[in-house]
């Protein structure tokens, strides 16, 4: 356990040739600024990726979803007539 | 506890822990013939760097499945562009793509491709069968549909049908009579396959709660939620994956 020193004790010892601090003008310094944290630490805002996947289907490719070859496979499994399919797939635009 | 990995590509592994690391390295050779660092590598590659957090649950001693829950962060020279979440369970030949979330340093990149391409080989080396998800939320129900995913079952397709019935209404107006007897026709219908042919509708309709005109299988599948299923055995639908993932031109 430690002792607290008695006032007659020396706390501070001050060099020599120190030069005396009374009289110094004090100086305004500028608050310290918060260091920008590198991006990797930053919190990012977080996506689902089904909408990015969604945006880059739009930025990328063709407007129809599927192949033509996919409509005709579904065309064929429900029985859709070519006047059908060109109804809902593939009517003028 | 969950075993740890973190991989860099660059500097190698970079380090490993957690009292579970070696149940889930043995998951790893039992069940894909690799440890879990080839795994991870395999799900690294074409990204500088993964974290991994992994759990075997439900071994084969104890008469369970045997299943891995992976959670694993990917890097891009240096920068965090997203999680994801799957589970593998081999004894049922399937995985379940739990979520996936992406940094906006993601966007409009493409990296969720070799994302997908990479979890589509970890689950080639563990001869998994079919892919399952929860397609929901905002996009996904119209999303996972053209990456050729359908309904698990005839009666998860019976469902949601009922709900896009229902959000076909206000727009049955906009659409021709030829039109409306035709989705109606392919809503009532009893294949799964439906949900493709209804979200192929190119029809554009204008929502009720959206100025610009959208194509009606959009417009009906978005904001839907549906428990999906992707067949590897399924050539057409797994050539529409390949194709969106780009593995295929």
């Amino acid at each position: 356990m430690t002792k607290k020193p008695l006032p007659t004790v020396l706390e501070y010892v001050s060099a020599a040739h120190a030069a005396p601090k009374r009289g110094r003008v004090a100086e305004a310094t500028p608050a310290k600024r918060p260091r920008r944290r590198p991006a990797a630490a930053r919190p990012q805002m977080l996506v689902r990726m089904e909408e990015v996947m969604l945006f880059e289907m739009d930025a990328n490719s063709a407007p129809d979803p599927f192949t033509t070859e996919e409509i005709d496979r579904i065309a064929r499994v429900f029985g859709l007539s070519t006047g059908e399919v060109t109804a809902l797939y593939r009517f003028a635009r | 506890m969950t075993a740890f990995l973190a991989l860099n590509n660059r500097g190698g592994l970079k380090s490993f822990g957690g009292s579970t690391l070696p149940a889930v390295n043995d998951w790893c050779l039992t069940h894909s013939g690799r440890d879990l660092l080839q795994v991870a590598r395999t799900l690294a590659s074409r990204f500088s760097a993964v974290n991994i957090a992994a759990r075997a649950v439900g071994s084969r001693d104890s008469g369970g499945s045997g299943q891995l829950l992976v959670r694993e962060q990917i890097f891009q020279a240096g920068v965090p562009i997203g999680t994801i979440a799957f589970r593998l369970d081999p004894a049922q030949q399937r995985a379940h793509l739990s979520w996936t979330v992406l940094t906006p340093a993601a966007r409009g990149t493409g990296a969720f491709k070799p994302m997908l391409q990479n979890l589509l080989l970890a689950m080639r080396d563990c001869r998994i069968a079919r892919i399952t998800l929860v397609a929901g939320l905002t996009h996904g129900g119209y999303v996972w549909a053209t990456y050729g995913f359908l309904p698990q079952t005839p009666a998860e397709w019976t469902r949601i049908s009922g709900v896009l019935r229902a959000k076909l209404v206000p727009v049955t107006a906009q659409l021709t009579p030829e039109q409306a007897a035709l989705t109606t026709q392919l809503l009532g219908s009893a294949d799964p396959l439906a949900l493709r042919a209804i979200a192929a509708i190119a029809v554009p309709v204008t929502a009720p709660t959206g100025p610009t005109p959208i194509p009606l299988g959009r417009y009906l599948l978005l904001g839907s939620e549906w428990k999906g299923q992707l067949e590897l055995s399924d050539g057409p639908s797994m050539l529409i994956y390949l194709r969106r993932i780009g593995l295929m031109p």
